[in-house]
C-alpha cells in the first residue's frame, strides 16, 4: 500500500512540473505580454518601459528559469535588475517586495505577489467547496437512496423529475434568486456576505453568510448525485450477491446500507473528488454572483485584467488540486475496493 | 464608449434639486465634529465591486473617488466647500490660506497649519507635501491615469524633462531640478512652475497630485493602504476592491483644525461595501431593509430601474442634476480636412435618437459643446446652439454639395453603444455620407482610447468616434485645453485627450491666453472663445450633456451632490436623520 501512495504521489509530481511549462509556455507565446499593463493610453516609449520593468524583454526559456526558481528559492520584485538598484541607491529597499518560494510571481496591476493574492482568495472558495460539498453529498445520496428503494412509486418519480429540473437550471439563475428574492426582495434571509472562520464564535456569521451561494452551488451537484447514487444503487441491488445476502435471510436493511450501499459508494467516491477538486479551483458563477471574493472572482478579475501571472498561478493551484485530489481519491478507492489495491 | 475616467468640477444648474437639509436638529454630541446635523450613527456607501483602481493617492484620479476620501480622510492644501452654489471657490484645508502669488501664478507659497496629524500622531509637515508631489512624478505609481504628471508636464515641464521620475528611481541630477521647483521650509512650500498656474489652489483641491504623504509609510505595498489625515481611518489594513472597507473615527483628528464647510463628519461610521453589480446594488437600495436605509450610492440609476424609482414614495428618495460629463464625437482633422464636411457632419446628427437609445431624457439632454453645463464659467457654443438636435440632412447636403464622401465611424463595442452605431448611421446616410461602422472589441489591446489616441489610429481608417469628457476641477481650462489644443508636431500620440489631433492657430492663441490669466473669469471668457472658433470649424459634434440620477436610504439625510464631490453625493454632509 505504501509503494502505491509513494507511486502516485511521484507521477502526481511529474504531471504538476509538465502542466507547469505547458501552462507558461501557452501564455507566453502570444507576443510581449507587457501590453496588457501598458494602460488605455499606452505608447511605445511606455511599452518598452514597462516591458524592461517587468522583465518581459528577456528571453521565455530565460523567464521559464526565473519563474521555476521563483518556485524553489522565491524572488524579488520588481524583477528588473537595474529598477530595483536605483531603489536602493535611493534607500527605498522596502519597496522591494520579496516573494518566498513556492513563488508564483507578482500581480503588476494588484501589487501585491500571486501567493498573497490566493491565500486570500483560498478562504471564501474552501467555504464554499466545504459546505456545498457537504450539502450536496449527504442531501444527494440520502435522496438518490429515497429513490432508489422506491423505485418505480410515485415518490420516485417526484424525486427524479425535480433533480431533472433543477439540473436543468444554470447555477447562475438559482443565485440571481436566491441573492435578488430570497435575500434582498423577500428578505426572507440575511444578506449573503463572507465572514471569514478564524475563531468559534465566528462559526455562526461564517454559516449564515456561506449557506446562500453554497446551497446555489449544491443544488445542482445534488441534483446530479440523486441520479447518480439512485442508478448506482439499483444496479448493485441487482448483483447476484444482493440476491445471495437476502436468500441468508439477512433483513432488508443490512442488505442495502451493508452491501448494496457499499458497492455503490465506490464509483461515487471518484466523482465527488473529482468534483470537489474543481471547486476547489474556485465556482467562477456562484463567486461572482454573490461577490465571494475566492478563486473564481479572482480568475474574472485577472483575465478582464489580462494579469497573466495571476492567470497561471490560478491555473498552477486549480490543477495541483485536481492532480491531488485524484491521488486522494485513487488511494480511498484503494481502501474501499481492494481488488484496486496493487502490490507486487 | 468608454467613460474617460475623471470628473471633477464644475458649477452646475442644481434648479429643481431637492437638496435635503443640512440644518437639521442638534449640534455634535461628542465633539468629534461641529456640524449642524444628527451626528453619530453608521452611513454605508454601496458600490460595485472591482471600480476602484487603488487608495494610494498618487493612484486616485475618479470623481467619485476623490469626492469620497478628500471627506474621509485625504485633506490637501486647499479643498472646495460643501455647498449648492455653482460657483465655489476653494478654501484652506491644511494649509492657512489658499496660497500666495505674487507673480501672476509661477511663484505659489503655503504654510501648513499646526497642530494637523497622520492617524499615527505625527504632525504633517512641509516636507510632507513635498514628498506627496514627487511621487506624482512617479508613473509606476500612478496605475497608467498619470493625470498629475500630465498637468505637471505642462507648468513644469524642465523637471520632467530633467528626467525625474519620483523619488523612487530618480538620478541625483533630476532630483536637484525638482529640489529647484518644489521645496519646503518648516512648515512653508513653495512652488516654482516653468509656466503661470493660475488656478492652481483649484488644482490643488480637486487633484491628489499636491497632497502630503508621509515618506516613512512609503514602503511599497501601499496601492490599498490609507494613511489618514482626515476625520476618519480604515479599520482594516487594506481596503478591499472587491468588497470595500470600514471608516470609524480618526482619534488623531483635530475639527479645530478643519472647517465644517469642508467637512461634517456627522456619522461615526462609513462601510464601504462593494457588491457584485448594479442591479444587485439598486435592487437594495429600492427595498430600503434594515441598515440600507442607512446607505446611498455614487452610481447612476441604471435604465431598467426607471419605473421603479419613478414611483411612490422610493420617487422621494431620487435625485437628478447635472453632472460633468459630456458626450461628443470627435473628428479626425488628419483625415476629414474640409470644414464644410466637418460641419455637415455635425448638422446631420440625431442627438434626440442617440439620447433616446442612452436612456432617454433621465441620461441627458442635447449638447452645444465639449464643455458641461456643470462647469463654472460655461457659455453655450453659438456654433452648434442653433442646431437641430433631431438632425437636418437637408442643411447637411447643402454643405456637401452633392458629394457623398465615405466615413468611418469607431466606437467601443458595448450594449449601449451598439444602440448607438444605427442612430449615428442613419443620420449621416441621411445626409448623403457613406458610412462603415468601425467596432473595437471589450479586450483588444491596445484597448478603445489606446487606438484612438494614437495619430494613425492603429493603423485604421478613423474619421469619427465616440469620445466623452469631464473636468478635472472646476474650470473650463481642463475641458478646452486637453481636447482642442495642438498636439506637438511630431506626437504620434495624442496628447491630453486631442485624439482628433485638432490644430488651429487661433484656438491655440486663446488657449494660452486663457491659461496666463489670473482672473479666473476672465480665463473662462477666452476658453469659451476658443471653444466657439473651435466649434466653428467643426473640431468636434457635441451630443449630450449627461444627467446624475441618485437613489437613497429613506434614513439617509445632507445627500447633495455638489460642484466639490464631481457632483458625486457628498460624503462632508451625509448623516443619518433623527429617529421618529
Amino acid at each position: 500500500m505504501l509503494a502505491f501512495i509513494i507511486r502516485r504521489i511521484l507521477v502526481g509530481f511529474a504531471m504538476i512540473v509538465v502542466m507547469i511549462f505547458v501552462v507558461f509556455a501557452l501564455f507566453f507565446a502570444n507576443g510581449n505580454p507587457a501590453i496588457n499593463q501598458c494602460g488605455k493610453y499606452c505608447t511605445p516609449e511606455k511599452l518598452d518601459e514597462i516591458t524592461g520593468l517587468l522583465g518581459y524583454d528577456k528571453s521565455i526559456p530565460e523567464q521559464f528559469t526565473a519563474f521555476s526558481a521563483g518556485l524553489v528559492v522565491g524572488r524579488d520584485f520588481p524583477v528588473n535588475d537595474e529598477y530595483r538598484a536605483a531603489l536602493i541607491e535611493n534607500g527605498y529597499e522596502n519597496r522591494i517586495i520579496h516573494c518566498a518560494a513556492p513563488c508564483l510571481g507578482y500581480s503588476q496591476s494588484d501589487q501585491k505577489t500571486v501567493n498573497q493574492l490566493l491565500v486570500k482568495a483560498a478562504g471564501p472558495t474552501l467555504s464554499l467547496a466545504i459546505v456545498s460539498f457537504l450539502i450536496w453529498i449527504f442531501f444527494g445520496v440520502l435522496i438518490g437512496v429515497i429513490a432508489a428503494i422506491n423505485k418505480g412509486r410515485w415518490l420516485d418519480r417526484v424525486v427524479v423529475g425535480s433533480t431533472l429540473v433543477v439540473y436543468a437550471l444554470p447555477v447562475f439563475v438559482i443565485g440571481t434568486f436566491f441573492l435578488q428574492y430570497v435575500a434582498i426582495k423577500w428578505q426572507l434571509y440575511p444578506y449573503p456576505r463572507f465572514e471569514p472562520l478564524k475563531e468559534p464564535a465566528d462559526i455562526l456569521p461564517w454559516l449564515t453568510g456561506i449557506l446562500l451561494p453554497a446551497l446555489t452551488l449544491a443544488l445542482f451537484f445534488m441534483a446530479a448525485y440523486v441520479r447518480y447514487t439512485r442508478a448506482f444503487v439499483l444496479e448493485s441491488m441487482s448483483e447476484d450477491y444482493i440476491r445471495t445476502a437476502r436468500s441468508k435471510g439477512l433483513p432488508e436493511r443490512t442488505v442495502l446500507f451493508k452491501h448494496g450501499l457499499r458497492s455503490a459508494l465506490t464509483p461515487l467516491v471518484t466523482l465527488a473528488g473529482l468534483d470537489f477538486a474543481s471547486l476547489l479551483a474556485g465556482a467562477i458563477i456562484t463567486e461572482s454572483v454573490f461577490n465571494y471574493q475566492g478563486m473564481g472572482a479572482l480568475a474574472v478579475k485577472a483575465n478582464n485584467n489580462h494579469d497573466l501571472p495571476v492567470l497561471i498561478g490560478l491555473v498552477i493551484v486549480g490543477a495541483a488540486a485536481v492532480i491531488v485530489m485524484n491521488i486522494i481519491v485513487d488511494i480511498l478507492y484503494a481502501y474501499i475496493d481492494p481488488r484496486v489495491r496493487v502490490t507486487k | 464608449m468608454k467613460k474617460r475616467p475623471i470628473a471633477r468640477l464644475g458649477a452646475i444648474a442644481l434648479a429643481g434639486v431637492v437638496i435635503t437639509s443640512l440644518a437639521a436638529c442638534g449640534a455634535s454630541t461628542d465633539g468629534t465634529s461641529g456640524g449642524s446635523g444628527n451626528a453619530g450613527g453608521t452611513v454605508t456607501y454601496l458600490g460595485v465591486a472591482g471600480q476602484w483602481e487603488g487608495t494610494d493617492p498618487a493612484t486616485v484620479y475618479y470623481g467619485n473617488e476623490i469626492a469620497a476620501f478628500r471627506r474621509l480622510v485625504y485633506r490637501g492644501l486647499t479643498a472646495l466647500p460643501i455647498t449648492d452654489d455653482p460657483n465655489p471657490v476653494p478654501v484652506a484645508d491644511l494649509a492657512t490660506d489658499t496660497g500666495t502669488s505674487d507673480d501672476g501664478g509661477l511663484t505659489w507659497t503655503f504654510t501648513i497649519k499646526d497642530d494637523v496629524k497622520w492617524e499615527d500622531g505625527s504632525p504633517i509637515t512641509g516636507e510632507d507635501f513635498v514628498y506627496g508631489l514627487s511621487r506624482s512624478f512617479d508613473e509606476t505609481l500612478v496605475n497608467g491615469t498619470g493625470v498629475g504628471v500630465t498637468y505637471l508636464s505642462s507648468y513644469a515641464p524642465s523637471v520632467v524633462e530633467a528626467g525625474y521620475t519620483g523619488p523612487f528611481t530618480s538620478t541625483d541630477a533630476a532630483k536637484a531640478v525638482f529640489d529647484e521647483h518644489f521645496f519646503a521650509d518648516g512648515q512653508t512650500v513653495t512652488y516654482k512652475f516653468d509656466n503661470p498656474w493660475g488656478d492652481f489652489p483649484s488644482a490643488a483641491a480637486g487633484l491628489f497630485t499636491t497632497d502630503p504623504y508621509q515618506a516613512s509609510f512609503d514602503d511599497g505595498s501601499t496601492l490599498w493602504e490609507i494613511n489618514s489625515n482626515g476625520p476618519y481611518m480604515m479599520e482594516e489594513d487594506e481596503f478591499d476592491a472587491a468588497q470595500g472597507a470600514t471608516f470609524v473615527r480618526n482619534p488623531e483628528y483635530d475639527a479645530a483644525t478643519d472647517s465644517t464647510d469642508l467637512r461634517q463628519a456627522l456619522p461615526d461610521q462609513f462601510n464601504f461595501e462593494l457588491v457584485a453589480d448594479s442591479d444587485v446594488l439598486f435592487q437594495r437600495l429600492v427595498a430600503d431593509a434594515g441598515t440600507d436605509k442607512e446607505a446611498f450610492s455614487d452610481a447612476n440609476i441604471p435604465a431598467t430601474f426607471y419605473s421603479q424609482v419613478e414611483s411612490g414614495d422610493i420617487a422621494d428618495r431620487t435625485l437628478k442634476s447635472t453632472s460633468p460629463y459630456t458626450r461628443f464625437l470627435f473628428i479626425n482633422s488628419l483625415t476629414v480636412t474640409d470644414p464644410d464636411v466637418r460641419r455637415a457632419l455635425a448638422v446631420a446628427l440625431n442627438k434626440d435618437g442617440m439620447i433616446q437609445a442612452y436612456g432617454g431624457d433621465n441620461y441627458g439632454e442635447p449638447s452645444t459643446s465639449i464643455v458641461s453645463k456643470a462647469v463654472s464659467g460655461f457659455e453655450e457654443n453659438p456654433a452648434f446652439a442653433d442646431d437641430n438636435s433631431a438632425g437636418d440632412p437637408e442643411a447637411a447636403k447643402e454643405l456637401l454639395g452633392g458629394a457623398t464622401p465615405e466615413i468611418t465611424v469607431a466606437y467601443a463595442i458595448s450594449p449601449t453603444n451598439e444602440k448607438l452605431i444605427p442612430v449615428i448611421q442613419q443620420s449621416f446616410e441621411a445626409a448623403g455620407f457613406i458610412v462603415t461602422p468601425l467596432g473595437i472589441a471589450p479586450d483588444a489591446v491596445p484597448g478603445y482610447y489606446g487606438q484612438m489616441a494614437a495619430k494613425d489610429k492603429n493603423g485604421q481608417k478613423v474619421d469619427v468616434f465616440l469620445g466623452g469628457w469631464a473636468a478635472d476641477w472646476p474650470a473650463m481650462s481642463t475641458v478646452v485645453v486637453p481636447i482642442l489644443r495642438s498636439n506637438p508636431a511630431d506626437a504620434e500620440s495624442g496628447v491630453g485627450f486631442n485624439y482628433g489631433f485638432y490644430s488651429n492657430p487661433e484656438v491655440d492663441d486663446l488657449i494660452e491666453q486663457g491659461l496666463a490669466a489670473t482672473d479666473p473669469a476672465e480665463g473662462a471668457k477666452l476658453f469659451a472663445q476658443a471653444d466657439a472658433v473651435a466649434g466653428a470649424d467643426g473640431a468636434y459634434i457635441p451630443v449630450v450633456q449627461q444627467n446624475n440620477y441618485f437613489l437613497y436610504g429613506s434614513n439617509i439625510d445632507g445627500f447633495l451632490p455638489d460642484v466639490a464631490s464631481s457632483f458625486y453625493p457628498d460624503f462632508g454632509s451625509i448623516f443619518i436623520k433623527s429617529s421618529k
